[in-house]
């Protein structure tokens, strides 16, 4: 009773709140739920019906509670402790029973989640196409589904003081680092926030060294996650969030796709090659065009400089402003695209296309070569599929242009040390962001770049599985 | 983790070699000895590789603290040397119209940018720097194998003893100076981390020694005494297929990177040893104050390499004669 | 504190767009393919051949300037726009023999301490430089000696850092000859060039008896003979010059090996009487025995004697792989 004049002083009498009073025989019990999360036809089904089995059948039990407790068809049931304990299981789906002071809940939400679907935003050519969902436990089935072993540890906790979001921490107990798990415990169990929506709020809030380059990995695909604790590395997953942490993640890890795993050697180590060249074509290429159209003439062949000078002759604008131009035209095209609807989208990209290209060169204000310049730097900016390391290229991307245009390629050599100093600075969880490239580590380079066949014993990470190093073997 | 590993020092006093070698110019080599700059170097290196067996692992005497500023003088004057000397190559082959201060300045905040990250990051990034030289070293190389002429090499000896003599031990100098450094990075050197270095030095000299042979048998001794930068004059010649052409500029990084390096170690000890003297809490502060001063110093002065020989002797001394583990 | 250093900061990286005043835009170059350089009365003469590409087609116009000295002279040509001239694609330097004579020190090392010029064009000679006032006629000069190089072995592209590493290391080289015939300027052999004295002008198969020697032959017809690629290796030793030379012929003769030894050893021979080491044994003299070289610097020349190798073999299939004799 006192559980329940609690709530509804709490609550001020929600709509969605049910307090359902029965009698049994001479008992009464009370069951309260919350009509939106938890499911209707279940509770019918298995509670009421066999509640009103026991009203029908004027059953007289000594012992109600614990006749109740044991034979309810649920197929998870946990005694309530107190009042706050109570608060959580209701908001989290599960019906409560009451009777006198004791009560205990029942499990029987209802499915409030898309669905598992193929994956988006990260699209795979040869291998599984089943995403996240928005619920943990359906999350933490698709794992499991993939490494059915009992030493897939987790641990779970609530973060955020109203929201009070399921948070797991997954890791190989026989082979992660236990500093590495402790570490990332201790740093959930700082966060101090009223809500968690998504686990992107999580990432920002542990992700503090790095404000340009992703240290954590961000994936909606099971088979990338387990990959990753194969390795050693550790997985936090939310509760509403169909994207699961990876922690630590390397420079590497996002050149690196779970497809690579499932096509040829050779095949996966030119693509690799060819992402690494994107990487730096997207951030080099614009600036190193500004260099050579504004102080370093020389650095290009008679015919190109004959070429150039001809399509500039109109261009009213400095090459760095044209550059730029471009490049926020280009952000504003992609932005609009990516939030209008579907039904206008494509027309908005035609016009935008039409706008960029054309019209601009037409009208004198940028010439044809900076637009293949800028777009071919875009595109090559997008072979990634995490967002913040393509925001993170074109942040560079700009700097670098504006180095360009004051310093020539002197600028580009600044940037170009700037860059490699900064990814050298970060770490990620203690482990430096370079590896294996820097600190280096020769085992590990047949699967850095290249990725390379050999014969030997095939052996983890050194940095992350300190406890079993061995592929296929117990620790 | 924390510890700086022994293949990112050998890496380092790599790229310091390099760098003193360059900045000091083959060409004044060839102008003392000709051809026979070869010799020298090959014999330097060898009398260098005992030299530097015979005093890795020494115990003897350590300087007092407090004269460990003596340093500090000589230190501004060769990093200011190398400034002045860095912006010159920049000048002369990247961007020619750009004033000396801005580049300077440009320089130097980099410099400060990278110093604050502290000493882990300069090594970890120069392994990186490694790589991208390797690459570009490994292009160049063969792209000019074509228009290598080894007859330019010949004759080796025409020059005399005494000439060979003088180059030998400017060579040997600006070999075994940069070690001094090693007592900034490192506390104590094992027998595994000796064994690193000595390696490191023994690569380190194959390719100088390659490189110079390189550059003899393209342009010969007569455009090596002629042109100031030598080193970059062959990587004009770099051509294939109008798609590698002109990209001297692009090649040139290899050298940027050991001129940056150099002066980034250099920076950082100065800095060390001046927050022992200057009251200033703020790293920031500090490293601001210390790129001002050797931005006017470089400007308002300029040194002549025999000074920056001077304190190159000073360096060496240092090593020969003192412990590691001094500074920490 | 912090605030107040991070705005001082910032302002000081305001200065640093400064940077941005010495760019030189692309529409602001006019790009110079050719040179031409001619010293009369302590005055210089520069014709530049400039190159711009117009609705697909390349299009060159000429601008001239006077001044007493080179560096005066190249500041007075302007042209109407006055753009700045760009030497960096520089492809050919055409000096008369008054400049060579009397100011090729002065023009080599305008050239050398300039900034923008990457030393890469080729040098040729010209009796009159006014040849080069018609722009038709200044299109491709460079290719032509090359092609005449390649194709006839009757001329030798001379680049700007040979010419100077000819000059510092045996204080003799040699320039391509350039003339007007017919309104149309041709390659006329090479002449030689000593101590910054033009000495001799070869034409005809003397030129590719030079380049024999200098194992600059790519294919040539030589007394009847069609040589469709050569090596010459000179080696010294004990005060005798060993000359190899392997020739690829369309047809092998039997008189090849004898005319050519004949050749070459009267050539010698004239230019020895004049104390002119045509074919450059200094080189191999030097490498073969540098002691002997450095006590013998003057009289070298006169001591040595040739011993000449040649060895022919026939490609009877031709040019084109067809063997026309069946």
């Amino acid at each position: 009773m006192n559980l329940v004049e609690q709530l509804q002083k709490d609550t001020n009498c929600a709509s969605d709140i049910i307090i359902r009073e029965i009698t049994i025989g001479k008992h009464n019990i009370t069951l309260v739920y919350n009509e939106v999360l938890t499911s209707g036809s279940n509770i019918n089904d298995f509670i009421l019906k066999n509640l009103a089995f026991l009203i029908d059948e004027k059953v007289d039990i000594s012992s109600i509670y614990s006749f109740l407790y044991n034979s309810l068809p649920a197929h998870n049931i946990k005694e309530i402790k107190d009042y706050n304990d109570f608060l959580q299981k209701l908001f989290n789906g599960f019906v409560c029973l009451i009777y006198e002071e004791k009560a205990f809940c029942m499990e029987l939400r209802a499915s409030l989640d898309s669905g598992i679907s193929n994956a988006e935003n990260e699209i795979a050519l040869r291998g599984p196409k089943d995403a996240f969902c928005e619920t943990f436990n359906k999350n933490l089935g698709l794992i499991r589904r993939r490494i059915k072993s009992e030493k897939l540890w987790i641990k779970d906790m609530e973060i955020g003081t109203l929201s009070k979001t399921k948070v797991g921490i997954l890791y190989m107990e026989n082979i992660a680092d236990q500093n590495l798990v402790r570490n990332v415990e201790k740093k959930l169990q700082n966060i101090d926030i009223d809500g968690i929506l998504d686990s992107g709020y999580i990432k920002n809030l542990i992700e503090k060294n790095s404000k340009l380059f992703p240290t954590i990995m961000t994936t909606e695909r099971p088979d990338l996650t387990a990959m990753a604790l194969l390795e050693g590395k550790v997985v936090i997953l939310v509760d509403t969030s169909p994207y699961a942490l990876i922690l630590p993640s390397f420079f590497l890890d996002f050149f690196h796709t779970p497809d690579d795993y499932y096509q040829k050697n050779f095949n996966i180590s030119f693509i690799r090659i060819i992402r690494l060249l994107a990487f730096f074509v997207s951030i080099f290429l614009p600036a190193y065009y500004i260099s050579i159209t504004t102080y370093n003439h020389d650095s290009i062949s008679l015919d190109l400089l004959l070429n150039f000078i001809g399509q500039r002759q109109d261009v009213a604008f400095p090459a760095l402003v044209e550059a730029l131009l471009m490049t926020i035209s280009f952000e504003i095209l992609r932005e609009s695209d990516t939030r209008m609807a579907s039904t206008v989208g494509s027309a908005v990209s035609i016009l935008g296309g039409l706008i960029l290209g054309d019209a601009l060169v037409s009208a004198g204000i940028i010439s044809p070569i900076m637009i293949i310049v800028v777009a071919t730097s875009a595109i090559s900016g997008f072979v990634f599929t995490s967002i913040e390391m393509s925001n993170a290229i074109r942040f560079y991307r700009i700097f670098l242009m504006i180095l360009a245009s004051i310093l020539g390629i002197f600028g580009i050599y600044i940037g170009f040390l700037v860059l490699i100093t900064h990814l050298a600075s970060l770490d990620t969880c203690g482990f430096p962001y370079l590896s294996p490239l820097s600190p280096f580590l020769p085992k590990e380079q047949k699967d850095a770049i290249l990725r390379i066949k050999t014969k030997k014993k095939k052996l983890r990470n050194p940095l992350l599985a300190k406890k079993n190093i061995v592929r296929g073997k117990e620790s | 983790m924390n510890r700086i590993k022994n293949y990112e020092i050998s890496v380092l006093l790599f790229f310091l070699t390099q760098s003193q070698f360059f900045i000091y110019g083959l060409n004044s080599f060839t102008k003392e000895s000709g051809r026979a700059t070869i010799i020298a170097m090959i014999l330097g290196s060898i009398i260098g590789f005992f030299l530097l067996k015979l005093t890795l692992s020494k115990k003897y005497f350590t300087l007092k603290k407090k004269s460990l500023f003596l340093l500090i003088p000589f230190l501004v004057l060769h990093l200011s040397y190398i400034l002045n000397q860095t912006i010159h190559f920049i000048t002369y082959n990247v961007v020619s119209t750009i004033s000396y201060y801005l580049l300077a300045a440009a320089f130097l905040l980099l410099v400060v940018f990278c110093v604050k990250r502290g000493l882990k990051t300069i090594t970890r990034s120069a392994f990186i720097y490694l790589i991208t030289s390797i690459f570009l070293f490994c292009i160049t190389f063969l792209l000019l194998f074509p228009k290598m002429d080894f007859s330019n090499v010949l004759p080796l000896m025409d020059s005399s003893t005494f000439e060979i003599g003088k180059s030998l031990f400017i060579y040997l100098l600006i070999s075994i100076s940069p070690y001094f450094y090693l007592s900034i990075f490192e506390r104590k050197l094992d027998k595994e981390g000796e064994k690193r270095i000595v390696r490191g030095y023994i690569l380190t000299h194959i390719f100088l020694i390659f490189n110079t042979l390189i550059i003899f048998s393209i342009l010969g001794l007569e455009l090596i005494n002629l042109y100031p930068y030598p080193e970059i004059s062959i990587f004009k010649k770099v051509s294939f297929l109008n798609v590698i052409d002109r990209m001297e500029t692009i090649f040139s990084l290899t050298y940027f990177l050991a001129l940056f390096l150099q002066f980034a170690i250099g920076f950082y000890t100065l800095h060390f040893l001046m927050r022992r003297i200057l009251p200033i809490k703020k790293e920031e502060v500090s490293l601001l104050l210390l790129a001002t001063i050797l931005f006017f110093f470089s400007a308002s002065f300029s040194l002549s390499r025999n000074i920056w020989l001077v304190t190159l002797g000073v360096h060496l001394l240092f090593y020969l004669f003192t412990s590691k583990s001094v500074i920490h | 504190m912090n605030k107040k250093l991070r705005l001082i900061f910032l302002l000081c990286l305001l200065f640093l767009p400064t940077g941005c005043l010495h760019y030189v835009e692309l529409g602001e170059l006019e790009v110079v393919e050719n040179i031409s350089i001619d010293y009369q009365e302590d005055t210089f003469q520069i014709i530049a051949t400039l190159i711009e590409k117009k609705e697909e087609d390349l299009t060159r116009k000429i601008i001239k300037g006077k001044g007493s000295s080179i560096e005066e002279a190249m500041e007075k040509i302007k042209t109407k726009e006055n753009k700045k001239l760009y030497i960096a694609h520089l492809n050919l330097l055409i000096l008369t023999p008054n400049a060579v004579e009397q100011q090729l020190e002065s023009i080599l090392y305008y050239f050398l301490e300039n900034s923008e010029s990457r030393n890469d064009f080729s040098v040729a000679l010209a009796e009159d430089i006014t040849m080069m006032e018609n722009a038709e006629n200044t299109i491709d000069l460079s290719k032509k000696i090359q092609i005449v190089e390649e194709d006839l072995g009757t001329s030798k592209t001379c680049y700007f850092e040979d010419l100077l590493k000819d000059l510092l290391e045996k204080k003799r080289s040699y320039l391509p000859f350039l003339t007007k015939q017919e309104e149309q300027i041709t390659v006329e052999g090479i002449y030689l060039l000593e101590k910054e004295k033009l000495i001799e002008h070869l034409t005809g198969e003397d030129v590719i008896l030079f380049n024999f020697l200098h194992n600059n032959i790519h294919t040539t017809s030589w007394k009847g003979n069609k040589v469709l690629s050569n090596t010459t290796t000179i080696r010294y030793q004990n005060q005798k010059i060993k000359i190899a030379i392997e020739s690829i012929l369309t047809e092998e003769k039997k008189n090849y090996a004898d005319e050519l030894k004949k050749a070459i050893e009267e050539m010698f021979s004239t230019y020895q009487a004049k104390n002119i080491d045509i074919f450059d044994f200094a080189h191999a003299i030097k490498i073969g025995d540098y002691a002997y070289f450095k006590d013998h610097q003057d009289t070298y020349l006169q001591e040595i004697t040739l011993q000449i190798e040649i060895n022919t073999a026939a490609n009877n299939q031709g040019e084109r792989g067809i063997d026309f004799h069946e």
